[in-house]
C-alpha cells in the first residue's frame, strides 16, 4: 500500500513512517500543504493520512481543495481535535475517517485497511466473523460452528447489522431502523425477531443489554 | 451585632446628616433669634424710656415754678409704675432722675452708683438710657431701664427656643427614616440580584433606571467583562496545554509500538513487562488529557447553554450506555436500564454525555466480574432523576463529598484515573441544571451516583 502522510510534527512524522515501513508499506511524508497538490496528482496513492495542524495551511482546508480538484483517494486524518464539531467537520469535507490523537497503532492499521478497502469495493468485506458464527453477505449464508443455519430475510438483516458493528451495543431504535423491514413502531416485533434468531442460532451469540439493546461479541 | 454597628452605614450615615443639617439650621435659627430679640428689646425699651420722660416733663412743666410740688407728683408717678410693674409681675428696675436748671430734684433709686453699664456684665444686667429735656423750662428728665437681654442664653431661654425644633425633631425622623429606607431599595435589590449568582454567572447586570446607581452596575458590569475575558483566557490556556500534550504523547506511544515490534521473539519475552508499563502509562496520561478536556468543556457557558433543543433523556442516556456497554460485556458485567420518564429536557450535549459517560465508566471499572450496574430515569415532580447503582466497592459515606474534588483518589484503590471523572460528572451535571450525589447502591450494596434535574429546566 502506498501511503502519502501529511503531519509536520518531525517526531511523530518519523514514528509513522517506521510504523508504515515495518508494516510494509511505501510511505511518502509531506510537511507543508504547498507541496501536496502536486505530488497527490502525480504519484499513485493507496490513501492519504492527513494531520490537521500544518504550519502553511489547514489541513480542513487542503482535504476541501483537494476534494474540489477531484481527489478521490480514501482520507484518514489524525488530529489532536477532539471535539464532536471538529469531526464532523472534518466528515463533512471528505475524509473517510477520523482518529484523534494520541492513538493506538493496531486502530491506525485497521482503519486504514478499512479505508482503503471500501475505496476499492473490495469483496472480502462482506464476510463477517464472530466466534464461531460467520456470515456471508453475498451469498445470504450464515453458519455456526460449521453448520448451515437457515434465517428469515429481517433475521438476517438483524444479525448482519450486529456483527457488522460486533462488540458494539446497538440500541432497539438502531437495530429497528436498519434491519426491521418498514419501521412500524412495535417494538416487541424486534423481541419476536431476536427471539427467532437466537432460537435457530443457539445461545451465547447475541447478548441483551436490558432496556438498552443488541449486541454480537467478535471473539465470544 | 457590635461590629454591624461599626461599620459605615449609608442609611446611617443619611439619617446622621440629617439630623445635623437640621440641628445647624435650628441654631442658625437661635442665634439670629438672639440678636433680633436683642435689637428688639433695646428700641422698644428707648421708646418706652422716651414717651414716659416726655410725659414726666409735660407733667412738670405746669409746676415748675413750684419746686416743692414736683417731688410729690414724681413720688405719685413713680407709685404709679411700681404698681404696674407689680400687677405685671415685672422684677426689672427703672431709675429715674430730674435736673432742673442743673440741680439734680429727683432719683428715684439713689443707692444706684451715677453710671450704670450699657451692657450687661456677669452679675448685672444692662440698663437703657433716654434722657428727655425742655431747655425752656430748665427740666432734664434721664429714664433708664434696667433690660434682661441675655435670657435667651440662658439653659431655660435656649432650651425654650429650641424646643419646638426638638419636639419636631422625632415626627421628621420618622418620614425620614422610611424614605432614606425606600430611596436605598433600588441598591439593595442590586446587591441582591449580585448575591443570587451563581459563580458561574457572569453575564452583565441589567441596567440601573436610576442615574445614581447606572455608574455603579456599569462598573460592575465592566468588571464582570474583565473576569470572563480573563476566565476565557485561562480556559483556552488549558485546552491549548491539553491538546499541546497529545502530540508527544502520540509520538511516544508510535515509537512505542515501533521499539517493541522490532524486538525479537527472546527480547520481547523479557520486556513484555516495561513494555506493559510503558502502554499502561501513554493511557493513563492519555487518559488524563482527555478527562482534562472533558472538564473544560463542562464548563458552562451561559450564552450556549441557553440555546440548546429539548432532547429526550431516555433515548440520549440509552445511547452512551450502548457506546460504553462493550466495556462492560467483555467483563461480563450485566448492564440494565430503566427508563420510566420520556421527558425531554434542553441538554447541552457535550457536557451531559461527559458527565452521564464518566458514571457508566466509573460504575464499569468499579465493578467486579459478573457484576450487575442498573441504571434507572425515573420522573421526578417536573424533571427526572437518573442513577448509576453498581455492585462494586462503593466510597464511604464520609468520602463522598471530597471525591467530588479535582484530582482526589480514594486511597488504598487499584484502578487507575484520574481522579477527575466525578469533577466532570458534577460539572457536566451542573451545567444541564442537575445536581448530582453519591448513596449507597441498592440493597446497601455498590455505590449510587444520582443526577436529578429540578423541574425548572424541564420541558416536557
Amino acid at each position: 500500500m502506498k501511503i502519502l502522510m501529511i503531519e509536520d510534527d518531525l517526531a511523530i512524522g518519523q514514528a509513522l513512517l517506521s510504523v508504515f515501513q515495518d508494516e510494509g508499506h511505501t510511505a511518502v511524508w509531506l510537511r507543508l500543504v504547498a507541496d501536496v497538490p502536486a505530488r497527490v496528482h502525480q504519484e499513485p496513492f493507496d490513501a492519504v493520512v492527513l494531520d490537521l495542524n500544518l504550519p502553511d495551511g489547514d489541513g480542513n482546508e487542503l482535504l476541501r481543495q483537494l476534494r474540489a480538484e477531484g481527489m478521490r483517494l480514501p482520507v484518514l486524518i489524525i488530529s489532536a481535535r477532539d471535539s464532536l464539531q471538529d469531526r464532523l467537520k472534518g466528515f463533512d469535507l471528505g475524509a473517510d475517517d477520523y482518529l484523534i490523537k494520541p492513538f493506538e497503532i493496531p486502530e491506525l492499521l485497521v482503519r486504514l485497511r478499512a479505508i482503503v478497502r471500501r475505496s476499492h469495493g473490495a469483496i472480502e468485506e462482506n464476510l463477517w466473523q464472530a466466534g464461531d458464527v460467520a456470515l456471508d453477505e453475498n451469498r445470504m449464508l450464515v453458519t455456526r460452528a460449521g453448520q448451515a443455519v437457515t434465517l428469515s430475510k429481517t433475521e438476517f438483516a438483524l444479525l448482519l447489522t450486529l456483527m457488522k458493528q460486533a462488540n458494539r451495543v446497538l440500541t432497539r431504535v438502531e437495530l429497528e431502523r436498519r434491519a426491521l423491514p418498514c419501521g412500524d413502531g412495535q417494538s416487541q416485533t424486534l423481541d419476536v425477531h431476536i427471539f427467532n434468531l437466537r432460537k435457530k442460532i443457539g445461545d451465547g451469540v447475541i447478548r441483551t443489554v436490558r432496556g438498552v439493546g443488541y449486541m454480537v461479541q467478535r471473539d465470544a | 451585632m457590635r461590629k454591624a454597628f461599626r461599620q459605615p452605614s449609608l442609611f446611617r450615615r443619611l439619617i446622621l446628616s440629617f439630623s445635623g443639617v437640621l440641628l445647624a439650621f435650628a441654631l442658625a435659627g437661635l442665634v439670629w433669634a438672639f440678636y433680633e430679640a436683642k435689637a428688639t428689646q433695646r428700641t422698644r425699651t428707648n421708646s418706652e424710656n422716651k414717651a414716659h420722660a416726655l410725659n414726666i416733663i409735660k407733667h412738670l412743666g405746669d409746676i415748675v415754678d413750684r419746686p416743692e410740688r414736683m417731688l410729690p407728683v414724681l413720688d405719685s408717678i413713680e407709685a404709679n409704675r411700681q404698681q404696674m410693674f407689680h400687677e405685671l409681675d415685672y422684677h426689672s428696675h427703672v431709675r429715674l432722675r430730674v435736673w432742673h436748671h442743673g440741680r439734680l430734684v429727683y432719683n428715684s433709686m439713689p443707692a444706684l452708683p451715677e453710671s450704670l453699664p450699657q451692657e450687661a456684665t456677669r452679675d448685672a444686667y444692662a440698663w437703657v438710657r433716654t434722657v428727655a429735656r425742655d431747655d425752656g423750662k430748665g427740666l432734664v428728665v434721664e429714664r433708664q431701664h434696667e433690660v434682661d437681654d441675655e435670657w435667651m442664653l440662658t439653659v431655660w431661654g435656649v432650651s425654650f427656643l429650641l424646643s419646638t425644633t426638638i419636639t419636631s425633631l422625632p415626627l421628621l425622623l420618622i418620614p425620614a427614616w422610611l424614605i432614606v429606607g425606600i430611596g436605598l431599595r433600588p441598591l439593595r435589590s442590586i446587591a441582591s440580584a449580585i448575591a443570587q449568582r451563581s459563580d458561574a454567572d457572569l453575564t452583565p447586570l441589567p441596567d440601573s433606571t436610576y442615574r445614581e446607581l447606572s455608574p455603579l452596575v456599569d462598573a460592575i458590569n465592566g468588571l464582570m467583562q474583565r473576569l470572563s475575558r480573563r476566565i476565557e483566557h485561562e480556559h483556552e490556556f488549558l485546552t491549548d496545554a491539553a491538546h499541546e500534550l497529545k502530540t508527544p504523547l502520540a509520538a511516544i506511544q508510535i515509537n512505542a509500538h515501533v521499539l517493541l515490534s522490532r524486538c525479537g521473539a527472546d527480547v520481547a519475552e523479557r520486556c513484555a513487562e516495561p513494555a506493559a508499563g510503558l502502554r499502561l502509562g501513554v493511557a493513563r496520561a492519555t487518559h488524563t488529557v482527555h478527562q482534562l478536556l472533558a472538564l473544560e468543556r463542562t464548563r458552562a457557558e451561559p450564552q450556549v447553554d441557553q440555546a440548546c433543543p429539548p432532547t429526550d433523556v431516555a433515548e440520549f442516556v440509552r445511547d452512551r450506555l450502548a457506546a460504553a456497554a462493550h466495556l462492560a460485556v467483555q467483563r461480563n458485567i450485566d448492564i440494565e436500564f430503566h427508563a420510566d420518564a420520556d421527558g425531554a429536557l434542553p441538554l447541552h450535549l457535550e457536557s451531559m454525555a461527559a458527565a452521564v459517560d464518566n458514571l457508566i465508566s466509573n460504575a464499569i471499572k468499579y465493578s467486579q466480574q459478573d457484576g450487575r450496574i442498573t441504571v434507572r430515569l425515573t420522573r421526578l415532580d417536573g424533571g427526572c432523576r437518573l442513577s448509576v447503582c453498581d455492585q462494586g466497592p462503593g466510597i464511604e459515606p464520609m468520602l463522598r463529598e471530597k471525591v467530588f474534588e479535582r484530582f482526589y483518589r480514594v486511597p488504598g484503590q487499584e484502578q487507575s484515573g484520574s481522579g477527575l471523572g466525578l469533577a466532570i460528572a458534577e460539572r457536566g451535571a451542573a451545567r444541564n441544571g442537575g445536581t448530582i450525589a453519591l448513596s449507597d447502591g441498592e440493597g446497601g450494596k455498590g455505590l449510587m451516583a444520582t443526577i436529578e434535574f429540578a423541574g425548572a429546566g424541564a420541558a416536557a
